[in-house]
């Protein structure tokens, strides 16, 4: 490589280097420093709430999350429709009260900013032999009609199951590990307790209320706990999982997804106890969606770069958006490492990047299934555009007509099967997925099937692969604080694109030179 | 790892990769106007024909509708209409026939006048160059020579010579078979041979996976004597030195009447004639 690009490559690492490392030099002792360098992933969560049909003065509610100890609003308000009616704290939590204005009031859209953490108890250093309840926990030792813990059949497993153990621990422990080993059930609706034993499998609620009945036939006392889990994309199902007062502590259990005395930052709690996350008037259909958006919030002014971005967030561009755009670079340099130095074959240069950002707004799954859905019809549209033997351009648009129909096709039926979150594969960048569709029709054309679908094989691969980097929240902070980093992307493009080595494929393709001595 | 990593392959037997080839061999040599020439028939053609060197004889170029009425004198006996800015040879229509009779492909559908002129405007609105405008070229079509039509079935075999400057470096001759549907493009079913530089003799037929004797479809390849080699590589020389590419694949045909014709050039040609060769391509460097 000539001198005068190693150089140029040795300063872009230099001037990219220099702030991180003299940053790390200086607080490495500092661990709030260090801190400070990741902002935090936050949480928009919108409810969509509309009671159909619903006559003035009829009503509908629901449990708003409150702060704990692992949890805080940021911001809370409406965004369409109108504000509550009423907010009081019943014995489950922060019941809000919608009252229908008018028949024709519509849905109401109403959206919180909240910061979650992650919690773990340290179980395996606690013994519990006896423990003083207060009467709270009386409370929550009590039999209900959906938590039978005085039945016969639920007596005979507690006491199976906590034999020979007086160590609370180890019986809520054997109780847990009883539930977690159950089959998971996609049941919807309420499952109490004898029920999920006598089925032998359950969903989420059963579970968690057999958990609590094991307890509460043990005198320990313990509760459900209902709430949402976090994560990208829109959603109508809540989850429950259970507590358990331990030495003191409300210590939590997911006996569906296996959390034991923890719980991920992407559980959000919404109420306590035996209760329904909506109500509403009798005989009206309350229809209603969570959209959950990750977003990243800069919780310092160390930095100048994060003084920056702060700035920008008064006015009005939001950080997440930033992130997005500084995301994209990367996305786009391992699309070039993976075709370069791989070998790994895409439709386009940039299509796998531009379609992993969009994969960020529609989630993962719905998004790829979408993709290839719209992908594989419109390139089979293709030879039938070939054999009225259409010219290129007016051909490239009916294409794109018919990714566009297709996607509010897609979009329309989510929302009437009450799929909302196909709803939002909108968001997809049309134009390019008409452009990767005809590339794929080409490629048929030329190669053959099994060729163009390996191609989208590997598109896909790429694709994945770039938006597992570009959801990374280090790799997004890093480039938060030091933007400069880019410099170092650019100076590893400079090599790559000088980098004459062999790709990891080729030494499959020429498998019958490198044979021969 | 490290000879991975380090970029460097350790000796001239590795195979040239993609990489390599577009740093070392395609940056350095060809420049936009080399390739831009070498994409063009027409312009590849003309160059080609001021130095003397045998192309196939071209009837007429249309580049607008209005020379449509050029087109009817042209189309008469056995006949080929391409674009001139095609790839993968697509939209290349061979016709036998002429104006009063009507025309009918190799595989017997009959062409009437409007389809042909259909065709040719496709063309010209770059149907088969990417929607860039492009040229339509009518060329007499080749016959193959018996000697190397033998030994495959029907459809018509190149040879294609890899030039480093005017270094002969490799040789392959392209056939079709009857898994490719007549057509010799090694992606699409077509097999190859290599060709011995010195003596033209043919090395076993690659058929994508194995190394053969016999071409797929039967006759023997392998240690068979190409017609007219010595005019074959002539034929590349001369075009080595007058193109303006310093790195290129010469696509021959060695016609029954006329000989070596000089069918286009590439400059970028593939990486396949490696695994045909069993031998690499870093020989340029």
């Amino acid at each position: 490589m000539e001198k005068g690009i190693r150089w140029v490559i040795g300063v872009c690492f230099l001037l990219a280097g220099v702030r991180p490392v003299m940053f790390c030099a200086k607080s490495w002792h500092d661990p709030e420093a260090l801190r400070s360098l990741l902002p935090q992933r936050v949480y928009d969560v919108e409810w969509t709430m509309e009671l159909k049909n619903g006559l003035t003065g009829e009503f509908f509610r629901t449990y708003l999350p409150r702060n704990t100890n692992r949890q805080t609003v940021i911001e809370e308000g409406v965004v369409r429709g109108w504000g509550f009616n009423a907010l009081d704290l019943d014995e489950h939590g922060r019941a809000a009260r919608w009252e229908v204005p008018s028949p024709d009031a519509g849905a109401v859209v109403y959206r919180m900013r909240l910061k979650t953490l992650g919690l773990v108890y340290d179980l395996d250093s606690l013994k519990v032999h006896a423990q003083r309840i207060g009467p709270t926990g009386m409370r929550h030792r009590e039999p209900t009609p959906e938590i039978q813990s005085n039945h016969p059949e639920i007596s005979a497993l507690a006491d199976d199951l906590a034999d020979r153990s007086w160590d609370l621990v180890r019986q809520v422990d054997a109780f847990y590990g009883f539930v977690l080993s159950m089959p998971g059930a996609p049941f919807k609706g309420l499952t109490d307790a004898l029920t999920a034993l006598r089925l032998g499998e359950a969903s989420c609620n059963g579970k968690s209320r057999l958990l609590v009945a094991l307890c509460r036939n043990r005198g320990i006392p313990a509760r459900l706990v209902g709430g949402l889990i976090l994560e990208s994309g829109v959603k109508q199902t809540s989850h429950q999982w259970c507590e358990v007062l331990l030495g003191g502590m409300w210590v939590p259990f997911d006996p569906l997804n296996g959390h034991r005395a923890s719980l991920p930052a992407a559980y959000l709690e919404l109420y306590q106890g035996d209760a329904f996350l909506f109500g509403h008037t009798p005989e009206r259909p309350l229809e209603y969606a969570f959209r959950i958006s990750p977003r990243l919030a800069v919780s310092s002014d160390r930095l100048a770069a994060h003084r920056l971005w702060m700035a920008f967030d008064q006015a009005g561009i939001p950080v997440g958006l930033l992130g997005f755009l500084l995301m994209l670079p990367l996305g786009a340099a391992l699309v070039a490492v993976l075709r370069t130095v791989v070998g790994l074959r895409t439709f386009g240069l940039f299509l796998p990047a531009l379609i992993a950002v969009s994969l960020r707004e529609t989630g993962l799954w719905v998004g790829l299934l979408a993709f290839v859905l719209v992908l594989s019809s419109v390139a089979l549209l293709h030879p039938l555009l070939e054999r009225w033997r259409l010219m290129y351009t007016p051909r490239l648009a009916i294409m794109l007509i018919a990714v566009v129909g297709m996607f509010l096709g897609i979009s329309a039926s989510g929302i009437v099967l009450g799929k909302p979150d196909l709803a939002f594969v909108t968001l997809f960048p049309v134009v390019v997925v008409a452009i990767t569709a005809e590339r794929l029709a080409r490629e048929i054309e030329e190669n053959g099937w099994a060729k163009g679908w390996a191609m989208t094989a590997s598109t896909l691969l790429v694709v994945v692969l770039a938006y597992v980097a570009m959801e990374s929240v280090t790799l997004e902070s890093l480039f938060l604080a030091f933007p400069e980093l880019f410099l170092a992307l650019v100076g590893a493009m400079i090599w790559l694109g000088r980098w004459t080595g062999i790709r990891a494929l080729e030494f499959h393709r020429f498998r019958h030179l490198l044979r021969t001595p | 790892m490290k000879p991975y990593f380090a970029a460097n392959t350790p000796d001239a037997a590795w195979p040239l990769g993609l990489n390599e080839r577009n740093v070392r061999l395609i940056f350095e040599s060809n420049d936009r106007k080399g390739i831009a020439w070498a994409k063009d028939k027409v312009k590849t053609k003309s160059l080609l024909t001021h130095h003397g060197i045998p192309v196939p004889r071209t009837r007429c170029v249309i580049d607008s509708l209005l020379q449509a009425s050029q087109l009817w004198p042209a189309l008469s006996g056995q006949c080929v209409i391409k674009p001139a800015r095609g790839s993968g040879g697509g939209g290349i229509l061979l016709l036998t026939g002429d104006a009063a009779n009507g025309w009918h492909t190799p595989d017997g559908a009959h062409w009437k006048a409007p389809e042909i002129l259909q065709h040719v405007a496709e063309i010209l609105h770059g149907r088969f160059s990417f929607g860039d405008s492009d040229a339509a070229l009518v060329e007499d079509l080749l016959v193959a020579h018996p000697d190397i039509a033998r030994l495959h079935g029907p459809g018509i075999a190149d040879i294609r010579l890899i030039h480093r400057g005017n270094a002969l470096v490799l040789a392959m001759l392209r056939m079709p078979s009857r898994a490719s549907g007549g057509k010799a493009n090694l992606h699409q079913g077509g097999v190859a041979a290599p060709v011995d530089l010195n003596s033209g003799r043919l090395g076993p037929v690659f058929t994508g996976s194995t190394y053969q004797p016999n071409h797929p479809d039967g006759p023997l390849c392998e240690g068979h004597v190409l017609p007219q080699w010595d005019e074959v590589v002539a034929a590349g020389r001369q075009v080595a030195s007058c193109a303006p590419l310093g790195y290129m694949g010469i696509d021959v045909v060695v016609d029954a009447r006329r000989g070596p014709l000089v069918l286009e050039v590439n400059a970028r040609p593939g990486l396949e004639i490696q695994n045909v060769n069993r031998s690499s391509l870093r020989a340029c460097l």
